[in-house]
């Protein structure tokens, strides 16, 4: 068990391209921690050089105070669980658990122990003598998990476990990894591109884009202060609402009306005709009668889509759309004109270019 | 902090031990005859398997092109592979195209391997039986033509014949090899695709032409090349049918780059290998040009 | 469309079909009846679809040909074929793992062309150069040199590069995160897995190399290191009207391959033609 640390980690394929910028965090010992962002956005990337699998170009990886940078792979004390199991296929269940140990000549007594706990621990006991050709997706990607703990590494990296298997499985296993890692307490370092994954799972997220970290939290602190457009509109589902506005001496305009926004302690002069965007996320935009010292706008209905939970309820406010999570016994009909109503609290402001805060 | 090291190319070690027995044998065997083959087509038959090997440049080439032996060779050589290219990607796309067809239900399995086994076999116990089959007294062939009334077929034994009897011979060696890669070929042909031309009303022909044909082109072009490339080096059938006659008519280029080996001249047999080479590469070269032409949308 | 057309269509597919396997399969019929046959039987009706008597008193004319016996022959072609196929599987699985996994490294990329280059080469000529190689060091009439010079070939190279290049990598880096060499993966991973193409690679060269006969005949300093196609080729000159032991002969160096192949043939089908089919 062991701390990672990433010090300004960079990868770049011929001195040019860069998957991965000056990437910076820590994962404590004993925490899950999820890489989580679009395709492309460098997390496998990043994952691998901490594995080994990829040499690291700028930087440094530091698992449990030790400098890694020169260390290859099978030196690392880490274990991976690959995207598509990379189970053994000429091996049994057994033997591709007990692969790692003996090539560490692990006494044969020792093995079949990590390996029974494992299975027990993974419910996979009745098929340690099948081949991974006779399994299904989720038993493959028990063994593959199983094939990682019976290592009893100091940090296991887990690939995009879950993006083969069906909807229902993911949910199954996600809670099982969940309840595998409060077992365990080993450091996990997870990535995906589900946000709703990173967001169960992780002790904290760190969201990756373009190859650059954005923001590096707590799943709440992400969802409710996301530090920029793209962390905003990444975490969350639906996604934020993000409109265009524009910032006058006298009050915010936005497509639906103006009104007056102060922060307080304010001293610096008032810009002009500054444009930014706002965010509000649906559920805090109301429907019905307003709060005090909300902000109202008038909209009209442009579209409905019931959840059965709750309703989505599409509002054109001028040129612009927000959309609203409304409780499903609210009875609106596309076309309809009705009032809603934000609180201020519930603002988030950024700059339209950078996406950076406002 | 300090910065890391720069990203280097995995480092090979290992895989050195790996690929060095194969290299060493593609070397010793492969590459270094290929060179020592130039290199004693430059140099005087007489001397060649001497250390010092008489350097005579250009003069095994020149030998060769005012040879009209060679001339006939060569010239009889690009006739017969053209004909027999010709004649055995067209068979064996339709015996292909036969066999995939709905008219051929139970037994395609057996006429697939019926069809291959000439392919397997060893090539010269096969032109051995050939060579009995076209016997002019005895043979199989000559005796059923006779006993039906018809023609006798001259075989191996006239000039105006051999080099059908010939082609036949080698078709029947060759051609169960492109059956099964059209075979192939054909099974992957979208289905969707014919299963629109169906619809739209399309005929057997229509449907050969306008939809199977494009897809085969590629494979086509491949084949026609490894056809060409095979057929150019036709040796083992005049070896034991004709050795070359009757008449020199089949004595193709290959075939008589060995006589010379045979004859200890080997200045001249490497020259007219090289030149096979040398066509071999610039056909292959071609194909892959055409290849790359035809990825292109 | 009317049933009669579709019966007459179905008839003559299969019967075209049939012709041609009629063709295909008579020179083996033929081979294999005249085994049995006296010479003068044979010349009197070549036709005639059974022997006489299915006496094998033919094998003892052929003890000796070209003044060694024929078990000598067969020995040698069952030696040969068998060391050159495991000696070539050997290798070029080892050797084309090594030029797929680093295939940007320049020396293993001339490797591969220079592998290229000779199989381009026209075959039956490229023994004359060989002959002059093993001439230089002096592995002329031995049974090594025939064995290393048949050990190399283009279709056992093409399908494992073909299997390696499909092999899912991360397999191979699960390999390596649980502690492996590349010893360890090629020998305890990569092979076991590719051990279906081994197969396939092993049955195709024994075949094809059990019926190679100009590089032995060249390599060759005598006919004791002959194999059965090469002796049948001499036979054809040596026994000339024994045609009798000409078709035993080459019965003897037939079946085995076809037994072999029939055994195989899916296998042997999918394997030759699959660096060829485009998909």
């Amino acid at each position: 068990m062991a701390a990672v640390d990433l010090r300004a980690v960079s990868k770049t394929y011929d001195g040019r391209q860069f998957a991965v910028r000056a990437v910076s965090l820590s994962v404590p010992d004993g925490e899950l921690a999820v890489f989580v962002g679009p395709s492309g956005c460098g997390k496998s990337t990043l994952l691998r050089m901490i594995a080994g699998l990829e040499t690291i170009s700028q930087g440094d990886i530091a698992i449990g105070d030790m400098r890694v940078n020169d260390l290859p792979a099978r030196e690392r004390d880490i274990a991976m669980v690959f995207q598509d199991y990379a189970l053994y296929p000429h091996k049994s269940v057994m033997e591709n658990m007990a692969f790692g140990l003996r090539l560490r000549r692990t006494p044969e007594a020792e093995i079949r122990r990590r390996v029974g706990d494992a299975a027990d621990l993974l419910q996979i006991g009745p098929l340690l003598d099948r081949k991974p050709a006779a399994l299904s997706g989720g038993q493959r990607q028990r063994v593959a998990i199983g094939r990682a703990i019976v290592r009893q590494p100091k940090v296991f990296l887990f690939d995009e476990p879950l993006s083969n298997l069906d909807a229902q499985l993911r949910t199954d296993m996600r809670a099982e990894i969940k309840r595998l890692h409060q077992r365990l307490g080993t450091t996990i370092i997870y990535v995906t591109h589900d946000q709703v994954e990173a967001m169960t799972l992780a002790s904290r997220i760190a969201v990756l884009h373009a190859g650059q970290l954005q923001q590096y939290d707590t799943p709440a602190r992400l969802y409710r202060q996301p530090g920029n457009l793209f962390v905003a509109g990444f975490m969350g589902s639906p996604p934020m609402n993000r409109l265009a506005a524009t910032l006058t001496p006298q009050s915010v305009e936005w497509g639906g009306g103006a009104f007056c926004l102060r922060p307080a302690g304010w001293t610096a002069p008032w810009p002009e005709q500054v444009p930014l965007v706002l965010g509000v996320r649906p559920e805090h935009v109301m429907v019905g009668p307003a709060p005090a010292d909300a902000l109202t706008g008038q909209a009209t209905v442009a579209l409905v889509e019931p959840l059965g939970a709750e309703t989505l309820v599409t509002l054109q406010v001028g040129r612009q759309t927000l959309v609203c999570r409304a409780s499903s016994d609210m009875t609106v009909t596309t076309g309809d004109t009705l009032t809603f109503s934000v609180h201020p609290r519930h603002l988030h402001a950024f700059h339209p270019d950078s996406g950076a805060i406002w | 902090m300090p910065t890391g090291r720069r990203p280097a190319a995995p480092p090979v070690g290992v895989f050195w031990w790996f690929v060095a027995p194969f290299a060493l044998l593609t070397l010793v065997f492969g590459v270094w005859p290929i060179v020592l083959a130039v290199q004693t087509s430059f140099t005087a038959s007489a001397t060649a398997l001497q250390p010092n090997a008489k350097w005579v440049g250009w003069a095994n080439y020149a030998v060769l092109w005012s040879d009209p032996i060679f001339a006939n060779a060569l010239q009889r050589t690009l006739l017969y592979t053209g004909l027999a290219v010709f004649s055995t990607i067209v068979a064996a796309l339709l015996y292909a195209l036969l066999l995939q067809s709905v008219w051929i239900g139970r037994g395609r399995l057996f006429f697939k391997v019926a069809v291959f086994l000439p392919v397997v076999t060893p090539d010269i116990a096969g032109y051995v039986v050939w060579r009995w089959l076209y016997d002019q007294s005895f043979g199989a062939i000559n005796t059923a033509l006779d006993a039906l009334g018809l023609p006798l077929f001259g075989g191996i034994a006239s000039t105006s014949t051999v080099l059908g009897a010939v082609m036949v011979a080698e078709l029947w060696h060759h051609v169960g090899f492109y059956v099964v890669i059209f075979w192939a070929n054909l099974a992957l042909c979208d289905k969707g695709q014919s299963e629109a031309a169906q619809m739209d009303g399309a005929n057997a022909w229509q449907h050969f032409w306008h939809v199977l044909l494009p897809q085969l082109r590629p494979a086509l072009l491949v084949n026609s090349v490894y056809a060409l490339i095979q057929y150019l080096k036709t040796f083992t059938v005049v070896a034991v049918m004709t050795k070359g006659g009757p008449n020199e008519t089949t004595n193709f280029v290959s075939y008589y780059a060995y006589q010379l080996f045979d004859q200890g001249r080997y200045g001249e047999a490497t020259a007219m290998a090289t030149v096979l080479f040398a066509l071999i590469l610039l056909l292959s070269a071609l194909a892959m040009h055409f290849q790359v032409r035809s990825r292109l949308p | 469309m009317m049933r009669p057309a579709h019966l007459l269509l179905r008839g003559l597919a299969y019967g075209t079909a049939l012709l041609v396997t009629f063709v295909c399969l008579y020179p083996f019929f033929w081979m294999l009846v005249s085994a049995f046959r006296t010479s003068k039987a044979i010349l009197a009706s070549p036709l005639r679809p059974w022997p006489e008597s299915l006496s094998l008193s033919v094998l003892s004319e052929l003890a000796e040909i070209g003044g060694t016996p024929l078990w000598v022959y067969a020995g040698n072609s069952v030696l040969i074929t068998t060391a050159s196929t495991v000696l070539g599987i050997l290798v070029t699985a080892v050797g084309a793992y090594a030029l797929v996994r680093r295939p940007d490294f320049w020396l293993f990329r001339a490797f591969r062309l220079g592998f290229l280059a000779t199989i381009m080469y026209p075959y039956m000529l490229l023994v004359i150069p060989v002959y002059i190689v093993m001439y230089k060091i002096g592995l002329l009439g031995s049974y090594t040199g025939i064995v290393l010079f048949l050990a190399v070939g283009p279709i056992q190279f093409f399908l494992f590069e073909q299997f390696f290049q499909t092999m899912p990598k991360s397999v191979l880096e699960a390999a390596v995160v649980d502690g492996a060499t590349e010893w360890q993966i090629l020998f305890r991973v990569v092979l076991p897995m590719a051990m279906p193409v081994v197969a396939t690679a092993a049955i195709i060269t024994f075949l094809l190399n059990w019926s190679q006969w100009l590089p032995i005949l060249v390599v060759s300093k005598s006919p004791a290191t002959y194999t059965l196609p090469v002796a049948l080729l001499n036979l054809n000159g040596e026994l000339g009207v024994n045609f009798q032991g000409i078709m035993a002969m080459s019965v003897l160096t037939t079946l085995p391959v076809i037994l072999f192949f029939l055994l195989a043939q899916r296998r042997v089908m999918s394997g030759m033609t699959a660096g060829a089919v485009k998909g």
